[in-house]
C-alpha cells in the first residue's frame, strides 16, 4: 500500500489521547488518522479535531468512511468483541484491539470465527509483546522458555495521570478514587479488574514461558487502595504476580524468568509516555546480554506490526488462537483471584 | 480556560513539531501561515532563520542551537531576544532545576566536576557541557588546558558558583551510540550523578547524591526538555531571558577551542 494508512479510532479517552494519538503523531509518515468514533458527540468532535478525524458517534458510520483502512478498538471492554468482529467484517485491512480482547470464551470463540472467515489481521494491544526488547532477546531464551521454574510479574506504578499527563493533555481526565464503602463484593470486582486491566499487560509474555498453562491460583491479596498479589501454580512452575497503584513517583514495571541456569530480567517503560524500549538482561552460564535503548516502545511497535501486516508482512501478526488463550488464560487467573481474595491495606 | 497558540516551524522540523503538538494538543496547533511561535532548528544558520521568524512577530524557539560565533548572537541579546527561547536537550533537562533546588547544599560544596557527553561533534558536545555548567549555577569558566581533537575533546579549567572554585573536567566523545551526558560532582564527603538521557524520547534522567548518610535519588519525569519548554510558554511563568548566558558560553566555547 502506498501513502499512508488512514485509521478509524473506536473511543476517545485517555488511552486514545495519551497512548494512541501521539504515538502514530510518531508514525506520521505511516498513518493519518482519519475517522474517530465516541459515542459523546462533543468528544468526537474535540478530539477528532486535534488530528483532522472526521468525528462520529456510530460504529457503523465509521466503519463505512472509505478513508478508513485499519480500526483501532479502544472502547470499554464489554464493547470489544461486537465491535471487533465488525470491524474485521467490514472490509478493512487490520484491526487493532486494546486489551482485554473479549468478555469470555464465548466472545473469544466468535472473534477467532471471524478473523477465519475475513482473514484480516489482528492485533490486541499487548504492548509488550511488540516491545524490541522483548523482540529482541526473545531468539536467545528457548531452553529458558521451557524450563524456567519461577516466573514473575510486577507492576509497581504511580496512578495513570502523572504519564497521561506527561504525554499529552487530555480531556475528560477521571481521577482514581475508591468508593465510600468497600466491600467484599466490592474487592472481588477490583481484583478481576486488576487482573484483566493491569496484569494482563504482561499475560502473553507469561504465556510465553507457559504455552498450555492451567493455573491454580494458590493465594490472592487485594492491596489497596489498589493492588493484587497472587501466587500461583502451573505444574512445578512457580508464578508471582503482583501489581499496585501508589502516589509515588518512580514506575518499576518488571517481568522475571529464572531457571536452574539462567535469569530473563525485563525493566519495562510505562504506559502512556514515550520512553523507549524495555531494558531486557539475559543472564546465563556464558555471560550477560542487555538488549537495550531502542527508540521505540511497543505502542509504536504495535502499529508497526500493522503497517507491516497491511502491506502483507504478518511475521508479527498473533495466530489467533494464541490470543484466544492469552485472554482465557487472564480470565481464569482473574476468577480463581476474586474468588480467594483476602485484603492487605498499603498504608 | 487555556490559551492555545498557533505553532509553525521549517519543514526540516515539521515531525518533530508534530509529535511535540500531539503531546500539547489544547496548548498547540500546527498552522501553515503566520503563527504565534515559530519552531526553528538549531543546525547551523539558526540565527538567521530565528530572526526572520522574529521579525514576523512571532516567539521564537530553538531546538538545540549548534555553535556560531559569539558575535553572531550579538542582535539576539536585547530586545530580540525577549521573543527567543533555547530549548537545550540536556541544560533544559527539568531534572537540572529540581538538582538545584533539593541539593543546593552539596552543589554549593562542590570541588571537583567531570562531564562526559556522548555526541556527534566535539564544539556542539562542549556547548551543551558549558549550558549545563550554568543551568547549575557555576559561572566564569578559566581555562586551564584543552585538548582538542576530530573525535575527542577534553577540556580542564575552573568556574566557581557562590564563591567557591570548583575544578572542571568536560570530554567529549564523538559516539554513534545514542546521545548522553553524564555530570560526576564531589565534595569533600559528597557525590553527584546524573545521567541525561538524549531527548529522541521521554526517557527521565537519573540523578543520586551520595552523602555520608546514605544516597538519595530524585524523582525524575518523562518528559524531554523540549516539551518542557513548549510547557513554560504555553504556562504562566514566562521564561528568563537566555541570550546574553548562551553569548558568553560561545566565548567560553571559543576559548576552548582556539
Amino acid at each position: 500500500m502506498t501513502g499512508q494508512i488512514g485509521v478509524g479510532i473506536v473511543g476517545a479517552g485517555p488511552v486514545v489521547q495519551a497512548i494512541h494519538l501521539p504515538t502514530l503523531a510518531r508514525l506520521a509518515d505511516l498513518f493519518a488518522v482519519r475517522a474517530l468514533m465516541d459515542v459523546d458527540e462533543a468528544t468526537a468532535a474535540l478530539v477528532g479535531g486535534r488530528v483532522g478525524a472526521s468525528p462520529y458517534t456510530r460504529l457503523e458510520d465509521l466503519l463505512a468512511d472509505p478513508a478508513v483502512d485499519v480500526v483501532a478498538i479502544c472502547s470499554p471492554h464489554k464493547f470489544h468483541a461486537q465491535q471487533v468482529i465488525a470491524a474485521l467484517r467490514a472490509g478493512k485491512r487490520a484491526v487493532l484491539c486494546e486489551k482485554p480482547l473479549a468478555m469470555g470464551r464465548d466472545e473469544a470463540d466468535l472473534i477467532a470465527a471471524a478473523v477465519a472467515e475475513t482473514g484480516v489481521p489482528l492485533i490486541v494491544g499487548a504492548m509488550h509483546t511488540f516491545d524490541p526488547a522483548w523482540l529482541g532477546v526473545l531468539p536467545l531464551i528457548e531452553q529458558l522458555r521451557s524450563n524456567a521454574h519461577t516466573i514473575r510479574s510486577s507492576i509497581v506504578l504511580p496512578f495513570n495521570a502523572r504519564f497521561e499527563d506527561w504525554a499529552t493533555e487530555v480531556v475528560n481526565q477521571k481521577p482514581f478514587a475508591l468508593p465510600d464503602v468497600v466491600d467484599d463484593a466490592f474487592r472481588a470486582r477490583m481484583m478481576e479488574f486488576g487482573v484483566l486491566g493491569l496484569a494482563i499487560h504482561d499475560i502473553p509474555i507469561v504465556r510465553a514461558f507457559l504455552p498450555d498453562a492451567d493455573p491454580l491460583v494458590t493465594a490472592a491479596a487485594f492491596l489497596e487502595p489498589f493492588g493484587y498479589a497472587i501466587t500461583m501454580r502451573v505444574g512445578d512452575v512457580l508464578v508471582d504476580v503482583f501489581g499496585l497503584l501508589q502516589p509515588q513517583w518512580q514506575p518499576q514495571w518488571e517481568f522475571e524468568a529464572i531457571s536452574a541456569d539462567a535469569r530473563l530480567h525485563i525493566d519495562f517503560t510505562p504506559s502512556f509516555v514515550h520512553a523507549g524500549s524495555a531494558v531486557a538482561t539475559l543472564t546465563d552460564t556464558k555471560g550477560t546480554q542487555v538488549f537495550q535503548d531502542v527508540p521505540h516502545n511497543g505502542y509504536e511497535g504495535e502499529w508497526r506490526a500493522i503497517a507491516a501486516a497491511v502491506n502483507g508482512d504478518r511475521a508479527l501478526v498473533p495466530d489467533p488462537a494464541d490470543l484466544v488463550q492469552d485472554l482465557m488464560l487472564a480470565l481464569d487467573i482473574a476468577d480463581q483471584a476474586a474468588d480467594l481474595q483476602i485484603t492487605q491495606e498499603v498504608k | 480556560v487555556t490559551t492555545q497558540y498557533t505553532l509553525t516551524t521549517d519543514a526540516d522540523q515539521s515531525s518533530f513539531a508534530q509529535q511535540l503538538a500531539a503531546s500539547l494538543p489544547l496548548s498547540f496547533t500546527l498552522a501553515d501561515g503566520p503563527s504565534d511561535v515559530a519552531l526553528v532548528g538549531g543546525e547551523p544558520g539558526w540565527v538567521e532563520r530565528a530572526l526572520q521568524r522574529i521579525a514576523a512577530g512571532a516567539i521564537v524557539i530553538v531546538r538545540d542551537p549548534s555553535p556560531v560565533a559569539s558575535s553572531s548572537v550579538d542582535v539576539l541579546v536585547g530586545e530580540a531576544g525577549d521573543q527567543m527561547v533555547l530549548a537545550e536537550t540536556f541544560a533544559g533537562n527539568p531534572a537540572l532545576s529540581q538538582l538545584v533546588e533539593r541539593c543546593d547544599d552539596i552543589l554549593s560544596a562542590v570541588s571537583t566536576i567531570r562531564m562526559l557527553a556522548l555526541g556527534a561533534d566535539v564544539g556542539t558536545g562542549l556547548l551543551e557541557q558549558i549550558r549545563v555548567l550554568g543551568a547549575l549555577g557555576w559561572q566564569s569558566f578559566e581555562l586551564i588546558d584543552a585538548q582538542i581533537a576530530p573525535s575527542v575533546g577534553l577540556v580542564t579549567g575552573r568556574c566557581t558558583r557562590r564563591g567557591r572554585t570548583a575544578l572542571v573536567r568536560l570530554q567529549v566523545s564523538v559516539a554513534s551510540s545514542p546521545r548522553r551526558l553524564c555530570l560526576r560532582a564531589y565534595s569533600a564527603d559528597g557525590a553527584l550523578k546524573v545521567d541525561l538521557p538524549d531527548a529522541i524520547t521521554a526517557r527521565p534522567a537519573r540523578v543520586e547524591a551520595v552523602t555520608p548518610g546514605g544516597a538519595l535519588i530524585l524523582p525524575t519525569i518523562y518528559e524531554t526538555a523540549h516539551r518542557a519548554t513548549m510547557r513554560a510558554i504555553a504556562g504562566e511563568h514566562p521564561l528568563a531571558p537566555q541570550m546574553a548566558s548562551f553569548r558568553a558560553d560561545l566565548e567560553t566555547l571559543e576559548s576552548m577551542l582556539a
